[in-house]
């Protein structure tokens, strides 16, 4: 007796432990997702100016001159490695190599304060000391011209260093004259360079004539203040689109891996449900007990055939005939992308919608069919008419679970979207072929490929727990509809 | 009175006639529409049958003893994927030892206690969520969990806890569904001879669901065999010719595996050859394949066994 | 071959020949022959697994859906065999029309339910088929209670109600022989007694045949009678007669309890 005791006791307590480490795994997993995704809201946001005085008729018209004179103002990321290659090439030619030239200088001051100038700590960047990004930023830029400078006007110039969107930066950039030379009249200048991030303006011409001269010149100050709060600005980003983590000047707008990968979502579902359901019909509805015997299984077969080997098909089949169609037309290097991967996310998810959709037509309740056919309807308009719709929360149900799976399935994609990530465009036919021919490149796909590469506990690895938190907010809803769809059809799938 | 369309149709030549002119092309609808479900179905099943024909018909050359025993050679140029089997089996074991009880007795926890409180309204909800939630975000909370959290490293450790998660949710629904079948019937025979209520769940509901939730295992074992996503970021390494020993220490290295041998393999074009790929790919389909034949044996077994 | 067993001086609807089913090869009907005679109710009765309803679903092949059932001898409507190759199951279909033992609307309006069956057959839209609804529905004794909801689901309806909407249903695809499988015995006593009178009140327009285990039922609604046991016709009469004067001792045994 007291072994059967001893017995009861130990399943019970084995079934409790079970769900307790269950409902513990659920919170835990609920928690860190989301809090893993704190470390994307740890960033600096990093800019950079190129601003250079340069003669009115200078070939450079355009451009900001590379001279070794002009300035580049950036603040970047604290410790990272661009900083050391970039000392090398921070230093201002020494003062009597500069006075031998007949050039227009600028030059960055290592203070933010105009009473404390010296001519001896002029820097062409100021690189050295980057800051903090959230603390806002001061810079002060010394202008003037050489005596051997042989042009009768100058012209200051700014443009966003290379691959710097002052769109993406969330602070007020304002470039301001702060102090003219003794004796020049000149109006003040006040430019908002995330308005106007590129152009010039004519200064009247003024010469230092000695080194001490050098501090008298044009002192413009360029400000950077922060307009909103890291967090909302980092959200802000999230949400615009341009995916491009590892530039200097990184961005993390994930507008364009979301709509990838609902639009793979919605293709393949869209393929998958009605083809799904009309092979379910067949197997429910007509085949033979033997036929329906013998095609469980292979559908099981088809289901559990591994993700990556599907994805080589694509490789091997889909995406080369995509390019033997579409290549020439729109230069298309492979015909790896959107459409490629939906198709092969379908023949991924087919096989479960089948079985599934059957499950769902094999719930509805046998004197439905009955009463149908009795009413003398033909199969076509008993399925139509009746089945269906008495199986629809079913059927709803199938449809969601594939979306969700669809949606993070990562293999397919990672192998056969491309890997780059493109806003689509269906402003017109052209565009909208090509958005589904191009590469492109999901959310779970892009986790997958940067997790490899990225510091842990940075900001990049943080925002990939965002992409993560999205992929998992997105599919929880959807799979939380699908079960209470799945409740009401009182399927158990 | 009400009866004027009755009577009407009876004088025009009855309800017959007019019912005649349209039999044949309800008829003709009828055979169109049934005609493309059936040859959807078809479609499908010659999809699968293609499938493999075309991986058997590349990788049966490549297959042999020394491809499925030796490790990589000449910068995964040539030899084997040995390892990878190694890995791919040893994850697979190993996640199979952790979730099966847990998810057995998780079930039954659901199916026992199931609709009773609102706690347990909100774990089979929660449950049911996980069990689609994608493999990428396991991978993401393995990483963050097992890797970093608990210093376990990349290694078969983490790769084992991640894939446990993976495979719970999917193991305790199936569990949870097949003791619902069990009809009230054998239970409550099972209380009337005096059996307590965790005896007759023991002895008598457990054995009758038994096969569903021993196939619902294997299956969904077969999903994490083949799937590279939650192993990719805790426990797996691409490059291998490591000798395949196993000891304490195995359990803190990552592992090789084929899902990510083939992921990393064919988008590094050039690095490994296409034989070897679709070698690994018939590989990895057999071993997914011999989980099936297993789910289905014992599904036919203990169905003849047991009814 | 036995001879068909007929009701003198009655001309009949739909006759069996020598009818025999086997499901997976146990036999279910052993021969039967059987006319029904039109415009009258026929009720058949016996112990459970005699074969009533087998031989109610042969009379329109709904025999057909189950897959490993095996038919021999024919069943002649309007002199022609209904198991013939030719025939339309469509058109069989619409002339038998066939109610269940539980209650099986769709899972649609009301309206929508009686209106399927008329909308297809005979490609009926608006008025016309507005008013053949609400004629079916009047037969079946519905309309008044549901007039004023017509929209609403078939499902919401109480369990006789849902009963009535089915023969609603059978009657707006205006079939000439109705077949009624157990109609009553998932229902309350009250809505048994409505069925029953409608029953009653539609066997003298159509030829209704009904299968029953209840044998008070039978005698208060039926005409005639067929006792059947073991797949095959023990005794076939009036009502009156088979219940009063059984011809044979099985059949009174079983009228009386004795087994059954």
């Amino acid at each position: 007796m007291w072994r059967i005791r001893l017995f009861d006791t130990l399943v019970q307590a084995a079934t409790w432990a079970a769900g307790g480490l269950l409902l513990l795994t659920i919170v835990a997993v609920f928690y860190y997702l989301f809090t893993e995704s704190h470390y994307a809201f740890q960033r600096h946001f990093p800019f950079g100016f190129r601003v250079a005085l340069q003669p009115p008729d200078s070939e450079y018209r355009d451009e900001v001159s590379m001279d070794p004179t002009a300035s580049l103002l950036a603040t970047h990321r604290e410790g990272t490695d661009e900083l050391d290659d970039a000392e090398d090439i921070t230093r201002l030619p020494a003062p009597e190599e500069l006075m031998a030239m007949q050039s227009l200088v600028t030059a960055t001051v290592q203070t933010s304060d105009p009473n404390q100038l010296r001519a001896d700590a002029l820097f062409r960047d100021c690189m050295r000391a980057p800051k903090r990004a959230e603390q806002g930023e001061r810079f002060l830029l010394l202008a003037f011209a050489l005596p051997n400078y042989a042009g009768d006007r100058m012209v200051l110039a700014w443009e966003p260093d290379v691959s710097f969107d002052p769109a993406y930066c969330p602070y007020a950039l304002t470039l301001r004259l702060i102090r003219a030379p003794q004796g020049v009249q000149i109006d003040p200048i006040e430019i908002d360079l995330r308005r106007q991030p590129k152009g010039h303006i004519e200064l009247p011409l003024w010469k230092a004539r000695t080194q001490d001269e050098w501090l008298q010149g044009y002192l413009f100050e360029l400000e950077a203040r922060p307009t909103t709060s890291t967090t909302m600005a980092t959200l802000q980003q999230f949400l615009r689109s341009d995916w491009a983590p590892t530039i200097l000047y990184a961005r993390f707008g994930m507008l364009p891996l979301l709509l990838a990968t609902l639009l793979i979502t919605l293709l393949s579902v869209a393929l998958a449900t009605p083809l799904g359901i009309a092979a379910a019909v067949y197997l429910s509805e007509q085949a033979s007990p033997r036929i329906r015997e013998w095609f469980k299984p292979i559908l099981e077969i088809l289901a559990s055939i591994p993700t990556v080997v599907l994805g080589y098909f694509g490789v091997m089949l889909i995406a080369p005939a995509l390019q033997r169609m579409f290549g020439e037309a729109l230069q298309l290097s492979s015909g790896r992308g959107l459409l490629a991967t939906a198709l092969i996310m379908t023949v991924f998810i087919l096989p479960t919608v089948i079985s599934l959709s059957e499950d769902a037509l094999r719930a509805v309740p046998n004197s439905l069919r009955e009463g149908a056919e009795a009413l003398g309807l033909t199969l076509a308009e008993r399925v139509r008419l009746v089945l269906l719709p008495a199986a629809k929360s079913g059927l709803i149900a199938v449809a969601l679970l594939a979306t969700a799976r669809v949606m993070g399935e990562t293999m397919i994609v990672w192998i056969l979207s491309g890997g780059t990530p493109t806003m689509p465009d269906f402003s017109s036919p052209v565009a909208a072929l090509g958005t589904l021919v191009k590469p492109t490149r999901g959310i779970p796909d892009t986790i997958a490929i940067e997790m490899g590469n990225v510091e842990f506990e940075s900001p990049h690895y943080g925002h990939l727990f965002l992409l993560g938190l999205v992929l998992f907010v997105l599919t929880l809803g959807i799979n939380l509809l699908g079960f209470a769809y799945r409740k009401r059809a009182q399927v158990s799938l | 009175m009400m009866d004027t369309v009755r009577s009407g149709m009876a004088r025009a030549g009855g309800w017959e006639s007019l019912a005649a002119q349209r039999d044949a092309r309800r008829a003709r609808t009828n055979a169109l529409l049934m005609g493309a479900f059936g040859a959807v179905g078809l479609a499908t099943v010659l999809l699968v049958l293609a499938l493999v024909a075309i991986i058997t018909y590349h990788g049966a050359p490549t297959l042999s003893w020394e491809f499925l025993t030796q490790p990589p050679r000449e910068g995964m140029s040539a030899g084997g994927v040995g390892p990878m089997i190694f890995g791919s089996v040893l994850l697979m074991l190993g996640a199979f030892l952790m979730a099966t009880p847990l998810g057995v007795f998780g079930g039954v926890c659901l199916a026992e206690y199931g609709e009773r409180s609102r706690l347990m309204r909100l774990m089979h909800a929660s449950v049911a969520a996980l069990a689609g939630t994608p493999p990428i975000v396991y991978g993401l909370f393995g990483l963050a969990i097992f890797v970093l959290k608990f210093h376990f490293g990349v290694s078969l450790l983490a790769g084992w806890c991640t894939l446990t998660l993976f495979c719970v949710p999917s193991i305790v629904l199936i569990t949870e569904s097949a003791l619902k079948t069990v009809p009230a019937a054998l239970t409550d025979g099972g209380l009337a001879l005096g059996l307590s209520r965790w005896q007759t769940l023991w002895r008598i509901a457990l054995p009758y669901a038994l096969p569903g939730i021993l196939t619902g295992v294997i299956l969904s074992l077969g999903r994490a065999v083949g799937e590279a996503t939650p192993v990719l970021f805790t426990a797996s390494v691409y490059y291998s010719t490591a000798e395949t020993t196993l000891s304490w220490e195995t359990l803190r290295q990552p592992v090789a595996n084929l899902p990510y041998y083939l992921a990393e393999g064919y988008r590094q074009p050039g690095v490994v050859p296409e034989r070897l790929i679709w070698g690994a790919c018939l590989t990895l389909i057999l071993l997914t394949l011999l989980l099936n034949a297993g789910a289905i044996l014992v599904r036919y077994r203990m169905r003849r066994r047991y009814l | 071959m036995m001879a068909t067993m007929a009701i003198p001086q009655q001309k009949t609807a739909i006759e069996t020949i020598d009818l025999s089913v086997a499901y997976n090869g146990k036999p279910a009907l052993r021969g039967v022959s059987l006319a029904f005679p039109e415009n009258a109710v026929t009720a058949l009765i016996g112990p459970s697994g005699c074969g009533k309803s087998t031989l109610l679903r042969a009379l329109n092949r709904m025999n057909d859906r189950i897959p490993n059932a095996e038919m021999t001898g024919r069943v002649l409507l309007k002199g022609r065999d209904i198991y013939d190759r030719r025939i339309n199951l469509t058109r069989l279909r619409r002339e038998v029309g066939m109610v269940f033992q539980k209650p099986n609307p769709f899972p649609m309006s009301i309206f929508e339910n009686v209106a399927l069956g008329p909308r297809l057959h005979y490609g009926l839209r608006g008025r016309a088929l507005q008013e053949v609804v609400e004629d079916a529905l009047r037969k079946a004794a519905l309309w008044d209670e549901v007039k004023d909801e017509l929209s609403k689901s078939g499902l919401a309806l109480s369990g006789g109600q849902q009963q009535r909407l089915c023969i609603a249903r059978m009657l707006a695809v205006q079939p000439q022989i109705l077949l009624m499988d157990e109609p009553c015995s998932a229902l309350d006593p009250i809505s048994t007694q409505k069925i029953e009178e409608l029953i009653t009140e539609l066997g003298k327009q159509y030829t209704v045949i009904v299968v029953t285990h209840n044998l008070q039922q039978a005698a208060r609604i039926s005409h005639y009678t067929g006792f059947l046991m073991y797949g095959e016709v023990v005794e076939w009469g009036e009502t009156r007669q088979l219940f009063e004067r059984p011809a044979r001792a099985e059949t009174e045994d079983y009228i009386h309890g004795r087994f059954g």
